[in-house]
């Protein structure tokens, strides 16, 4: 009995330091690329047609703080977010104040980047100065908040279509992809690829949304 | 028919009834396991296989076929993957790890064939509680759960060299928790997984 109490507490002990251990993990931070998109699952997205997607990429942190990162890819991410859209049966439209939906595409400066506790008019203000009215609104608990890598290019998309708040309760955010720390720490040419394939595949791991069946 | 026929009757048709240890009070040992997740673990998080995998059990004879025991374990189940992962409002793609540690807290009872040969089979069934450690980290983002979860644990085995001052087994046992918890994304789960093992077992 007194062996078997032994190996008993060895076992325990053993397992208690194998819990702590992870095998074949990286340390964290980590630099694992991912792609994240998180919808509101209340959302109907085939009862909206139109979407705005504005001709220049936001770049988010501090305010005051220093922006080391490029702009050259700007042109590109809107192109894709756009080109996405239009393939899934959106009309794009100029006038914002005509859309449906609206895509604010914008790149984080910061690491451990909150979205769900980002400042609404920091988020949507700078377009639609209508939208800062003071009341900044909570994020629905269906929405699963991840933390980001500086230079990740984040893709909100929010249905306005109703309104925004205090007209609405609920924050118009309806959709947000996430391509993880993708616009540094490599060439012009990968990063390029890494922004394309990578908006690519946020859309294509969203199949509802679409206007019309892709 | 009596209640205590019935029973002979029935262990004689599984071909367990017979002579059994007579002298030996308590089994105890240890154990290094091999799992494959089934059920919901494979379905929804992992689909490796653990090589990593301890056990700790005792049990008492009840009868000199019989023993009553528990049982206390741990399986790491883990893996890195590029494979989406889908949750109620959101998706994952893109490098992930993943790691699934199950410590599984038993009470056992054991029916043991009639002695005589080498090779002693048995029968099992564990009972009692999982706690599961769910993690996966994806970007600078880690995301874990815990539950505890009742559960249960057939088990087929093999005593390969009985009489023997240390004894060999091999057995497989399935373990079967309940469809219950919370895990990522807010979902319950049977994370189930079968394990395949040797213990080396001493008798007092």
């Amino acid at each position: 009995m007194r062996n078997i109490l032994r190996a008993t507490g060895l076992a325990v002990i053993v397992g208690a330091g194998l819990a702590a251990c992870y095998p074949e993990r990286t340390n964290q931070p980590n630099n694992y690329a991912s792609i994240t998109t998180i919808h509101d699952t209340l959302m109907a997205f085939n009862s909206v047609t139109t979407f705005y997607v504005p001709d220049s990429v936001v770049h988010l942190g501090p305010s005051g703080g220093s922006d080391n990162i490029s702009h050259a890819f700007d042109s590109l991410i809107i192109a894709r977010t756009a080109a996405n859209m239009t393939s899934r049966g959106y009309t794009r439209v100029v006038d914002p104040l005509a859309a449906d939906l609206t895509l604010n595409p914008a790149v984080t400066l910061v690491d451990n980047y909150d979205f769900t506790g980002l400042d609404w008019c920091v988020t949507w203000g700078w377009a639609y100065p209508w939208t800062c009215t003071g009341w900044i609104p909570g994020y629905p608990t269906d929405i699963i908040g991840f933390e980001y890598s500086a230079a990740t290019v984040l893709i909100p998309m929010a249905d306005l279509s109703g309104g925004v708040p205090p007209i609405i309760a609920r924050p118009p955010a309806v959709w947000l992809a996430g391509l993880n720390g993708v616009v540094s720490g490599n060439s012009a040419s990968i990063i390029a690829d890494q922004i394309a394939s990578g908006i690519n595949q946020a859309f294509a791991q969203s199949p509802y949304i679409f206007r019309t069946n892709p | 028919m009596t209640p205590r026929l019935r029973a002979a009757i029935f262990l004689a048709a599984l071909g367990l009834a017979g002579a059994a240890p007579a002298q030996a009070q308590v089994l105890g040992g240890l154990t290094y396991t091999w799992a494959n997740p089934a059920g919901d673990l494979s379905k929804n998080f992992i689909g490796n296989d653990s090589w990593l995998g301890f056990s700790v059990e005792g049990r008492r004879f009840f009868n000199p076929n019989m023993t009553i025991g528990v049982s206390l374990g741990y399986t790491a189940f883990y893996e890195s993957t590029t494979e989406p992962i889908f949750f109620p409002g959101a998706t994952v793609s893109g490098e992930q790890y993943r790691s699934m540690n199950v410590f599984p807290l038993l009470a056992t009872a054991h029916l043991y064939s009639k002695a005589g040969g080498r090779i002693q089979t048995y029968i099992g069934l564990g009972v009692g509680v999982y706690y599961f450690r769910q993690l996966m980290d994806v970007g600078p983002t880690t995301v874990t759960t815990n539950n505890w979860i009742i559960g249960f644990a057939p088990e087929l085995g093999f005593i390969i060299n009985k009489g023997a001052s240390k004894e060999l087994a091999i057995f497989g046992k399935y373990n079967y928790p309940a469809n219950a918890g919370k895990f990522l994304g807010g979902e319950s789960g049977s994370y189930q997984y079968l394990s395949v093992g040797i213990s080396i077992m001493g008798r007092r």
